[in-house]
């Protein structure tokens, strides 16, 4: 190239006005012009594209080149020349060739053609046309689910976790939380609540909604943080044991609330990229329970002999005592960018721990420590902060635990705001940390989703059998099945999102157990259990740790009679053992029952 | 001789602080000369298929231009480019106009001075292109330049310098002009019509830099009239 004039300042010459007029001229032949894939269009989620280029005249094959540049938005960019691969067909005046995913990269690419009829290797036209290919949409979303009486709730509201309570303010809101991801293959949902756990029946409902109908969800996964310090969802913290304690109303209104969510989200997707990493709690809290998490409930290992039930058993049941505290400090964590702005839609968090740090003496309406994750989180980043619970049963949490508060250098006074405070900054540091060192956005992450459907799981738990008959569980119905038992409708899930899979367990699961579903998640980076996960049935724990003695007594618990009971004769009162873990379950089958299809889905999305 | 003494040392330091004041003009001057040194956007070192407007580039941002070696234009489009197309000295790199129709040019402070090397792909209906240079000032047109279709350079193609000057310029575009109106783009606009490189400019003196001048004249001034 070179340089022929010098630093003028002039206006146009005589011969370019001339040259300009001829071109307009020329105008009037026909224009060669690429009319598919549009210039500064986005071409299907799949990559597919036609490619169609009217070539305003008709110029054999050779005269025609069509190439494309791809990586644009992700350097090195690279060049494939269709023309040269054979895959342009040109016909008359009309040039085409198709595209797939295989030839793009996401983001900006850019198509080239240019014509050259006369064969002199100097083209004498040239056309481009740049298009986005945006492989996965996302965006996040958010609904207030606080409780109010005479709005959303009927009076008094229960709240939910420990013993009877009704709050006497609010701290902070409660929420609907939730994200969307789309694919070409699928749409994925997830909303997870600032409740104590979401019944089955109510995520169907929220499923069925008109609003939601022809939207295209492959899945919609609905699930609970849940915390102990909000209403009472299900209906056991009624003011006595044959009251509910749910208020249907309520329910109506974070159906409606998880739907407009939903919708929302929907209508907002747009291209983002998301990454993943997965932190850890490890020494965030002081000795002994230095991981910010406490077992709950260190097991004993027990005998019991088939003689003390009536009827007999075939065999002692042996309940294996746990091997010391067992706890999961895991922090997986994901996040979710808009490739348009660069602004974070989401970021979301998982973790196993009770949000339970302000105790049964609470009486002010939170969400407990996850909002000031969430906050601090929101703080860091922007976009939607979302806690996901993991295994966090059997009650893995905070009670015990001491945390430096940094204000004061003293651990914070247990069961307080501060703790509470305290704990979700500190989770939302190790978060945020795993984050940041994580790799590359991802554009175009994977999206898998598998589900048992609705199956029918066994209720052998005497006591919510009664309290099902008291209706204590709000619209929530036992079932029987073929041979007259009663059962309960439930679902069991599985997800990948890119290099993380997801476990999404309707209940509280024992992490003995969810360390066994981690290592079946043998193609995951990142490895999830979304807890509560559109249901909550009770607690989950091994078969060999159910110790029945309690579900056995049950009608002489119910009746103060305990000491009657043919198994306390034969064990001892005190062996009877009423802990909350053997009284909130649906009995020791349903463990066989979850961890086979949990092991059959994660099977499906790691089959190669 | 104490007095002729005396006078003698006035005469030294008045010297001394003479020669002192014409080396701080000098110093002062070639402060200014620095700042008001052309800046030069060449696209080198940047990844061809990469987007201007990452480059990064001191003094000015661009958007609408797609970031191009000769011979990636050579495998994209077909022209035999190498050697030819680019206007630095060793360098391979220039810029198509395929993200956007226009590319455009926003300068961090007013510029008094701009010049690009152009070169202007065949228009749509296939004749000889050209390239046209708005300048702004705000949302002012001040300047505008347009290249010969007739120049043809070493590529075989329409290659021009195109400049333009004035006070304040803020803002400049590059595109194919309109046949109906030369001082205004083509509407639509239609991408990969030109290529650019040697993106030169002259920003306007801050007022410091003046007020730096101007005591930097005077006391060069003082000096020569006291040596």
């Amino acid at each position: 190239m070179r340089h022929r004039h010098a630093l003028v300042l002039r206006a146009p010459s005589a011969f370019g006005a001339l040259a300009l007029s001829v071109a307009s001229l020329l105008s009037c032949t026909p224009r060669p012009q690429i009319l598919a894939p549009a210039d500064q269009g986005s071409i299907a989620l799949d990559g597919s594209a036609a490619v169609e280029v009217s070539l305003g005249q008709v110029i054999a094959a050779p005269g025609v080149r069509i190439t494309l540049l791809r990586g644009i938005d992700a350097p090195p960019a690279a060049i494939i020349d269709l023309t040269a691969l054979g895959r342009v067909g040109v016909a008359g005046s009309t040039a085409t060739a198709q595209l797939s995913a295989a030839d793009l990269l996401p983001g900006r690419n850019a198509l080239y053609v240019s014509l050259d009829p006369d064969g002199d290797g100097r083209p004498n036209n040239v056309m481009s046309s740049t298009f986005r290919w945006d492989p996965l949409r996302a965006a996040a979303c958010q609904r207030k689910i606080t409780p109010v009486v005479g709005e959303n709730h009927s009076d008094p509201i229960y709240m939910a976790g420990f013993d009877v309570r009704n709050p006497t303010g609010v701290h902070d809101d409660l929420w609907a939380r939730g994200y969307v991801v789309k694919n070409a293959s699928k749409k994925i949902a997830i909303v997870t609540l600032d409740v104590i756990g979401y019944f089955y029946n109510e995520v169907q409902t929220i499923r069925n909604d008109p609003a939601l109908a022809g939207l295209g969800f492959d899945a919609i996964m609905v699930t609970s943080t849940h915390q102990h310090e909000g209403p009472d969802t299900m209906g056991l913290w009624g003011p006595d044991e044959t009251s509910t304690g749910v208020d249907l109303g309520y329910l109506d209104f974070v159906n409606s609330q998880v739907v407009a969510c939903i919708v929302e989200a929907n209508e907002n997707l747009e291209p983002a990229e998301m990454r993943f990493a997965t932190g850890s709690t490890v020494g965030t809290s002081l000795p002994p329970n230095t991981d910010l998490v406490n077992d709950g409930r260190v097991l004993q290992p027990y005998v019991i002999p088939f003689d003390a039930f009536d009827p007999p058993r075939a065999a002692d049941v042996v309940v294996e005592g746990d091997p010391g505290k067992i706890i999961n400090p895991s922090v997986p964590a994901l996040q979710i960018r808009s490739r348009l702005s660069g602004q974070i839609l989401a970021t979301a968090v998982n973790f196993a721990s009770h949000p339970e740090s302000l105790g049964s003496d609470n009486t002010l309406i939170t969400s407990d420590f996850p909002h000031y994750m969430r906050e601090a989180l929101e703080s860091q980043y922007g976009g939607v902060a979302i806690y996901q619970s993991a295994d966090l049963g059997v009650l893995q949490g905070p009670l015990d635990v001491d945390i430096t508060d940094p204000a004061t250098g003293a651990p914070a006074v247990r069961r307080t705001f501060r703790l509470a405070e305290v704990m979700g900054e500190k989770l939302a540091e190790r978060a945020q940390l795993a984050l940041d060192a994580a790799g590359s956005w991802d554009a175009n992450p994977a999206l898998d989703a598998r589900s048992t459907g609705r199956i029918q799981v066994r209720v052998e738990n005497p006591f919510f059998i009664a309290a099902a008959s008291f209706g204590v569980f709000g619209r929530r119905k036992l079932e029987r099945d073929a041979q007259r038992r009663y059962v309960v409708s439930t679902e069991v899930n599985a997800l990948r999102i890119g290099p993380a899979q997801m476990a999404v367990t309707p209940n509280e699961l024992d992490p003995q157990i969810g360390n066994i579903y981690r290592d079946l998640m043998s193609g995951a980076e990142h490895r999830w259990l979304l807890g509560l996960g559109n249901d909550e049935v009770g607690y989950q724990m091994p078969a060999a740790k159910f110790n029945p003695s309690c579900q056995a007594c049950a009608s002489y618990v119910i009746f103060d009679a305990v000491e009657e009971c043919p198994i306390a004769l034969a064990i001892g009162v005190d062996a009877v053992d009423c802990d909350t873990i053997f009284f909130n379950n649906i009995g020791p089958g349903a463990d066989g029952v979850f961890q086979g299809h949990i092991q059959s889905l994660l099977g499906e999305l790691n089959a190669p | 001789m104490e007095q002729r003494a005396k006078q003698r040392m006035r005469e030294n330091c008045s010297r001394r602080a003479a020669r002192i004041a014409s080396a701080a003009a000098v110093a002062l001057g070639v402060s200014i000369a620095s700042a008001s040194v052309a800046t030069t956007i060449d696209f080198e070192g940047a990844a061809p298929g990469s987007d201007v407007a990452s480059l990064g580039s001191p003094g000015a941002s661009l958007t609408g231009g797609l970031v191009l070696s000769e011979t990636f234009v050579s495998a994209l489009l077909g022209y035999p480019a190498a050697g030819t197309w680019n206007t630095t000295p060793g360098g391979v790199n220039g810029a198509l106009n395929t993200l956007g129709a226009e590319i455009a040019i926003d300068f961090d402070l007013a510029v008094t001075s701009l010049a690009v090397d152009v070169l202007a792909l065949p228009d749509a209906a296939g004749a000889r292109g050209s390239v046209l240079l708005l300048a702004f000032a705000g949302a002012s047109l001040v300047a505008f330049d347009v290249s010969d279709p007739s120049a043809t350079g070493d590529s075989g193609l329409p290659e021009d310098t195109l400049a333009v000057a004035g006070a304040g310029i803020t803002r400049a575009l590059l595109c194919a002009p309109s046949p109906n109106d030369p001082t205004s783009c083509l509407a639509p606009g239609i991408p990969t019509t030109l290529w650019i490189d040697q993106v030169r400019f002259e920003p306007v003196p801050e007022p410091s830099t003046l007020v730096l001048a101007g005591i930097a004249l005077a006391a060069f001034a003082v000096g020569r009239r006291t040596q």
